[in-house]
C-alpha cells in the first residue's frame, strides 16, 4: 500500500475518531446535569428576573436556548440528533453567556490565543532545543546536571505563580522602582492585551496599527515569557535524551573517523537525527495551539479562548465549549496526521503501508 | 474673685459651646445631604472606561499603579492593609452592604423540617465569630430577612430577642425536649423517629475566606448540638442547581443580594405555593401562618400596611428560622483619591454606582477627566432585556434612565420624573374600582443621545413595549404583568399615566424603575421592533442602534478590553456652565502621565524583531555548516 491508500485509511480513520469525539463530548458537558442536575439558565436568572418568573417565561427561555425542562428519554434523543446535525453542519448556535453567535465570540478571540500560544510555543522549543543540545555532547557534567535540574525545577512550577511572579515585579515593581529613580516608567503592563492610553492616542494617529501592534506585543511579553519558560523543559529534556541517543550510533563515530570536527557531527548529524522525534511533537503542540493557556491567560487578563472555555464550562454554555471542543478535536487529530506524513518526508526509510 | 472666675467659666463655656457648633459639621463624619438638584446633576468627568481586569490580584496592581481610580467588587479584610499603605489610597469601610450572608436550610428534609431543629442551630451558632473571625470587625450582626439598610422595613432592633450569641445550652435543651435522642453508638442525635442525622454545609470554594469560614462556624454550631456534620465544597452550578431545582441539600451557605427596599418578592422565597416551583422558595418552606402575612404583604394598599405585615413577617420568621443569617457586611472598596473627589457612599451600588461617576470631580474642581473603572468581565452584551451580567449594568446604568432610581439611601430619586400622583377609586371616580393610577409628570428638556426630543410618548410606548414583548419571551414585561398593568398613555408631552388592574402599595416601583426606551427605535416598523428584543445588540452589531438618554453615552470600546462611555451634552442634567468653562484635558492630572511615545514599547518591539532575526540567521547558518 502506498502513500494514496495510507492518506485515504487515515482520513477514514478520522473522519470516525472525530464523530467519537463529537458523540462523546454531548454526555461529557451535560454530566453535571445528569449527575446533579445542574442547568444553564440558573446562572442566567437574575434575583430581580426569579421574582418575576413565571412557568410559561420559564418554559420560554429554556425553548429560546433550545433546551427543554425536565426532559425525558425523548427529548434527550431529540437534543442529542439536533447536536449532531449542528454540530456537522457548522451551526454552532449561539452562546448563553454572550447571546451571540458561538463562531463570533470564538473567532474574537482565536488571533489572541495563536498569537500567545504561537509565540510561546516557539519559545518554548527553541529555548528547548538549544540548551537540550548544549549539554547533550557531554552527558553527566556539570553543566548537564545544573541544566536538567534548572529545567525540571522550572518545569514543575505553578505556571500561574510564575505569572504572578513576573507580573509582580515586571509589571509593578520595575515601572515603580524607575519612575522613583529616573522619573521615567519601564515595564510591562498588567492586563489585557492592549491598553486603552495607548488606543486612545492610535485611533487618532495615522501610524495607528503600528502603535497598536507594538502594544500588543508589548502586553505579549510577560504571558509569552511565562510560557516559554515554564514549558521548555519538556522539550529540553527531550532534545537532550534523544540526542544523547543519537550520539552513540555507528554513524556519528564514522563522521569523527572522517575527521569531522566536533561540532559538524554534533549538529549536522547529530541533531538532525534527533530532532525527527521532535517533528512529532512540534506537530502536536502546534495542534493544540487553540487549547490557550487558561491560567496564564487569567492571570493577565489576556482575552483568549482557553479563559472563554473556562468560563464557559463553569456556566454550562453547552454550545460554545461544544464547538471549541470540536475544533480542537479536529486540529488535534488533523496536527497528529500531518506529523505521521512529515515524518515520512524526512526520514526516507519510513515507509506507508 | 470667685465672681470673677465664675464669670470667666462661663464665658469660656459659651465661647467652647459656639465654637464647637461652628466647628461640628466639619467634624462630624455625616455623609452630604444631597437635594433633589444635587444628584442627577453632572457628569463633571469627561469619561468613564471600564477597563476589565479578570482577576482580585491584578485588581490590586492596577490600583497601586493608578490604572484604576475605583473597582466594581468588595475585597476581603485582609487586602485592607495593602491598600492602607499607599497614601493615594483609601477603602470605604462605612458602606453597609444592601445584602447578608445566611445558610439556607432545606425545611422539607429532616432533620431541619423540624422548627426546633432550625431554632436550635440558630441559637447554638455563634455569630460574633462570624463578624471577628471571618471579617476581621467589618460585619454587623443580624437576625431579620429584612437587611437592615431596609430601614422602611427592617424590625432587627426591635425584635424580641437575638441569636447573635450562641446559646448551646437553650439549643440543646430544646432539642431534648422535641424528642431528639441519641445514638447509643456513636452518640450522634438522631431525629424524634430515630433516624441518624448527618448534615452537610455546603460552600462555594470561591470564597474560602467567608463561605468556608462561615460554614465552617455553621459545622462547629451543630457540633455542639451534638450532631454529626461536616463542610461540603461545591461548585456554584451544583448548589444553585439544587436550590433552583429543589434537590437534595442539606444546608447551603451563599450570599443574598438586594436592590432597592420593595419585598414584595418575599411571596416567591417563603410562600407555600412556591415550595415546588422551580427556581422559587430555594429553601421549601411551607408555612400556612406566613402564607397568610405574605398575602397581606402582596395585598398591601399603603405603606401602614406594608410596614406592618413585613414587621409581623419578621417575628414570626424569627421563631421559624427557615434560612440562618450569619452576617451583613461592610462593602470594602478600594479608591484612588489623587485624581477625583466626591466620592459619595451609595448603599445599593456602592462607589462605582452612576450617581459616583456623575459626582467625582477632579482635586482642583475641574471639569474633565477620565474615570477609570475595573470590572470584573467583559459585559455579555448590551441588551437592557437579554442582560443578566452585573457587569453591563455597571455600564448600562450610565446610559440609560429610569422615571426614578434607587438613591444612594435606596429610597426613589426622580430623574426622567419631576413628580407624580398615584389615585385610586377613592381619590377620584374616575379611576375604576380596584384600579391604581399613576401619573408622572417628566422633565421637559431632555434629548435622546441622536438629538430626538424626549417626551412622555416614550415613557408610555416602554410599557406598551414590556406587555407586547412579554408573550415574545422578553421577561421585563413579568412584572408589569403580575401587577395587572392596564392603561399606559401621554394625555401631554409631558405627563403619562400608568394604570394598574390591583391596588398595591407595590405598584409603584413597577411604573418607576424600568428604563425607558426610544419609542422611535422600538416601535413596530423602527430599527428594533417587536420581533427584535433579543437579537438587538448594539456595540457589537454595529448595524443595531444604541440611542440612549444618560448622564453619559457609548462611545467605543474595544472587546474585552475597555469600554469608554464620554458625556453626553444633551443630558438634561448638565451644570449650567459644564461646557462654558474649559474644562481639563482627557489626561488625568496628579497621576501618572502616559507617554505617546513609550520607551519600553520600542525596546520590546526592537528585541522582539531582532530576537528573530538571530533566530532564523542561526538557523540559515547552521544548516549551511
Amino acid at each position: 500500500m502506498g502513500l494514496r491508500e495510507y492518506v485515504i485509511r487515515r482520513s477514514i480513520y478520522m473522519f470516525l475518531l472525530v464523530v467519537a469525539v463529537v458523540c462523546f463530548n454531548f454526555f461529557l458537558f451535560r454530566l453535571p446535569t445528569f449527575l446533579f442536575g445542574a442547568n444553564p439558565i440558573s446562572l442566567m436568572l437574575s434575583d430581580e428576573l426569579r421574582r418575576n418568573l413565571t412557568q410559561d417565561l420559564l418554559e420560554q427561555m429554556y425553548a429560546n436556548f433550545g433546551l427543554v425542562m425536565n426532559p425525558d428519554i425523548f427529548d434527550w434523543i431529540y437534543m442529542f440528533w439536533r447536536y449532531i446535525v449542528s454540530m456537522f453542519t457548522g451551526n454552532f448556535g449561539v452562546s448563553f453567556l454572550t447571546k451571540r453567535p458561538v463562531m463570533d465570540s470564538i473567532v474574537e478571540r482565536l488571533p489572541n490565543t495563536l498569537l500567545l500560544m504561537g509565540t510561546s510555543s516557539m519559545v518554548s522549543i527553541l529555548l528547548g532545543i538549544w540548551t537540550g543540545v548544549k549539554v547533550a555532547s557531554n552527558p553527566g557534567s556539570k553543566k548537564d546536571i545544573g541544566a536538567v535540574t534548572v529545567a525540571l525545577f522550572v518545569y514543575a512550577l505553578p505556571v500561574f505563580w510564575l505569572g504572578m511572579m513576573l507580573l509582580m515585579v515586571f509589571g509593578y515593581m520595575l515601572p515603580l522602582w524607575t519612575e522613583t529613580t529616573f522619573g521615567i516608567r519601564i515595564g510591562f503592563p498588567q492586563f489585557g492585551t492592549i491598553s486603552y492610553e495607548i488606543w486612545e492616542v492610535a485611533r487618532t494617529s495615522p501610524f495607528g496599527a503600528l502603535i497598536v501592534a507594538g502594544d500588543v506585543l508589548h502586553h505579549l511579553f510577560l504571558p509569552m515569557i511565562t510560557l516559554g519558560i515554564g514549558g521548555y523543559g519538556g522539550y529540553f529534556l527531550y532534545m537532550r535524551n534523544n540526542l544523547i541517543d543519537v550520539m552513540t550510533e555507528d554513524y556519528i563515530l564514522t563522521a569523527r573517523a572522517k575527521g569531522l570536527d566536533e561540532n559538524q557531527v554534533l549538529y549536522k548529524h547529530g541533531m538532525k537525527n534527533a530532532m525527527l522525534p521532535m517533528v512529532t511533537v512540534i506537530a502536536l503542540t502546534f495542534g493544540f495551539l487553540i487549547n490557550g493557556a487558561t491560567l496564564t491567560e487569567t492571570v493577565f487578563t489576556w482575552r483568549g479562548l482557553g479563559r472563554f472555555i473556562f468560563e464557559s464550562l463553569i456556566a454550562l454554555d453547552f454550545p460554545v465549549v461544544q464547538a471549541i471542543f470540536m475544533i480542537i478535536a479536529i486540529t488535534a487529530i488533523l496536527a497528529n496526521f500531518v506529523a505521521d506524513l512529515l515524518y515520512g518526508v524526512l526520514d526516507p526509510r519510513i515507509k506507508y503501508g | 474673685m470667685n465672681i470673677n472666675r465664675r464669670n470667666r467659666l462661663l464665658a469660656y463655656t459659651l465661647v467652647t459651646a459656639f465654637v464647637f457648633m461652628a466647628l461640628s459639621p466639619a467634624l462630624s463624619s455625616a455623609q452630604p445631604v444631597f437635594t433633589l438638584v444635587d444628584l442627577n446633576v453632572g457628569p463633571n468627568a469627561e469619561k468613564v472606561v471600564f477597563k476589565v481586569i479578570a482577576t482580585e490580584d491584578n485588581m490590586i496592581l492596577a490600583m497601586q499603579s493608578g490604572a484604576v481610580d475605583l473597582h466594581d467588587s468588595f475585597i476581603e479584610p485582609t487586602t485592607i492593609p495593602i491598600f492602607d499603605a499607599d497614601p493615594s489610597i483609601e477603602v470605604s469601610e462605612n458602606i453597609l452592604r444592601n445584602a447578608y450572608g445566611h445558610i439556607v436550610m432545606n425545611n422539607a428534609k429532616s432533620p431541619m423540617n423540624w422548627t426546633a431543629f432550625r431554632r436550635a442551630f440558630a441559637f447554638a451558632f455563634d455569630k460574633t465569630r462570624v463578624q471577628s473571625e471571618v471579617f476581621q470587625g467589618l460585619s454587623q450582626l443580624h437576625d431579620s430577612l429584612v437587611v437592615y439598610t431596609n430601614d422602611l422595613f427592617t424590625i432587627e432592633d426591635d425584635l424580641p430577642y437575638h441569636y447573635y450569641l450562641p446559646e448551646v445550652e437553650r439549643g440543646n435543651q430544646l432539642l431534648n425536649d422535641s424528642g431528639f435522642g441519641f445514638d447509643p453508638v456513636t452518640g450522634y442525635r438522631t431525629d424524634p423517629n430515630g433516624n441518624p442525622i448527618h448534615i452537610e454545609v455546603a460552600y462555594s470554594p470561591s470564597s474560602q475566606a467567608i463561605a468556608g469560614g462561615t460554614a465552617q462556624i455553621g459545622v462547629d454550631a451543630l457540633r455542639a448540638l451534638h450532631v454529626s456534620a461536616e463542610t461540603n465544597q461545591e461548585d456554584f452550578n451544583t448548589y444553585s442547581s439544587n436550590l433552583d431545582q429543589h434537590g437534595d441539600y442539606d444546608m447551603i451557605f451563599y450570599a443574598t443580594i438586594f436592590y432597592g427596599k420593595t419585598l414584595n418578592y418575599l411571596v416567591q422565597r417563603y410562600g407555600s405555593e412556591y415550595a415546588d416551583v422551580p427556581y422559587q422558595n430555594p429553601s421549601n418552606f411551607r408555612n400556612e401562618t406566613i402564607d397568610r402575612i405574605l398575602d397581606d404583604i402582596q395585598n398591601a394598599r399603603t405603606y401602614e400596611e406594608a410596614f406592618a405585615a413585613c414587621a409581623e413577617f419578621q417575628l414570626e420568621m424569627q421563631y421559624l428560622v427557615p434560612i440562618l443569617i450569619t452576617y451583613e457586611n461592610f462593602y470594602l472598596q478600594g479608591y484612588r483619591t489623587d485624581r477625583f473627589k466626591g466620592h459619595l457612599v451609595d448603599r445599593g451600588r456602592y462607589l462605582n454606582s452612576k450617581w459616583n461617576l456623575q459626582r467625582l470631580i477632579n482635586l482642583d474642581d475641574s471639569y474633565g477627566g477620565t474615570i477609570n473603572l475595573r470590572i470584573g468581565q467583559e459585559p455579555d452584551t448590551f441588551n437592557i432585556f437579554t442582560s443578566n451580567s452585573g457587569y453591563t449594568s455597571n455600564i448600562v446604568s450610565t446610559m440609560y434612565s429610569l422615571l426614578y432610581d434607587f438613591g444612594p439611601d435606596l429610597d426613589p430619586y426622580p430623574v426622567l420624573a419631576e413628580s407624580y400622583t398615584e389615585e385610586t377609586h377613592a381619590d377620584n371616580p374616575n379611576v375604576p374600582a380596584g384600579h391604581h393610577r399613576f401619573t408622572f409628570n417628566v422633565i421637559q428638556n431632555a434629548t435622546w443621545s441622536d438629538g430626538t426630543p424626549f417626551t412622555a410618548e416614550d415613557v408610555a410606548f416602554t410599557f406598551t413595549y414590556l406587555q407586547e414583548t412579554l408573550p415574545l419571551g422578553n421577561p421585563s414585561g413579568a412584572s408589569l404583568a403580575d401587577a395587572n398593568l392596564v392603561a399606559a398613555y401621554a394625555p401631554s408631552p409631558y405627563q403619562v399615566v400608568v394604570e394598574f388592574g390591583t391596588e398595591s402599595y407595590w405598584n409603584f416601583g413597577v411604573a418607576a424603575y424600568n428604563y425607558i426606551i426610544p419609542k422611535h427605535i422600538f416601535e413596530p416598523g423602527g430599527p428594533v421592533g417587536y420581533e427584535g428584543w433579543n437579537t438587538w445588540n448594539p456595540a457589537n452589531n454595529p448595524e443595531d442602534p444604541f440611542v440612549t438618554l444618560g448622564p453619559y453615552k457609548f462611545n467605543d470600546f474595544e472587546a474585552g478590553e475597555f469600554y469608554e462611555v464620554t458625556i453626553d451634552p444633551n443630558w438634561a442634567y448638565l451644570p449650567e456652565d459644564r461646557f462654558a468653562t474649559p474644562t481639563t484635558s482627557t489626561t488625568p492630572t496628579g497621576g501618572p502621565t502616559e507617554p505617546v511615545f513609550d520607551a519600553t514599547l520600542a525596546i520590546v518591539a526592537g528585541a522582539v524583531g531582532a530576537a528573530v532575526v538571530i533566530l532564523v540567521g542561526g538557523f540559515v547558518l547552521l544548516r549551511q555548516k
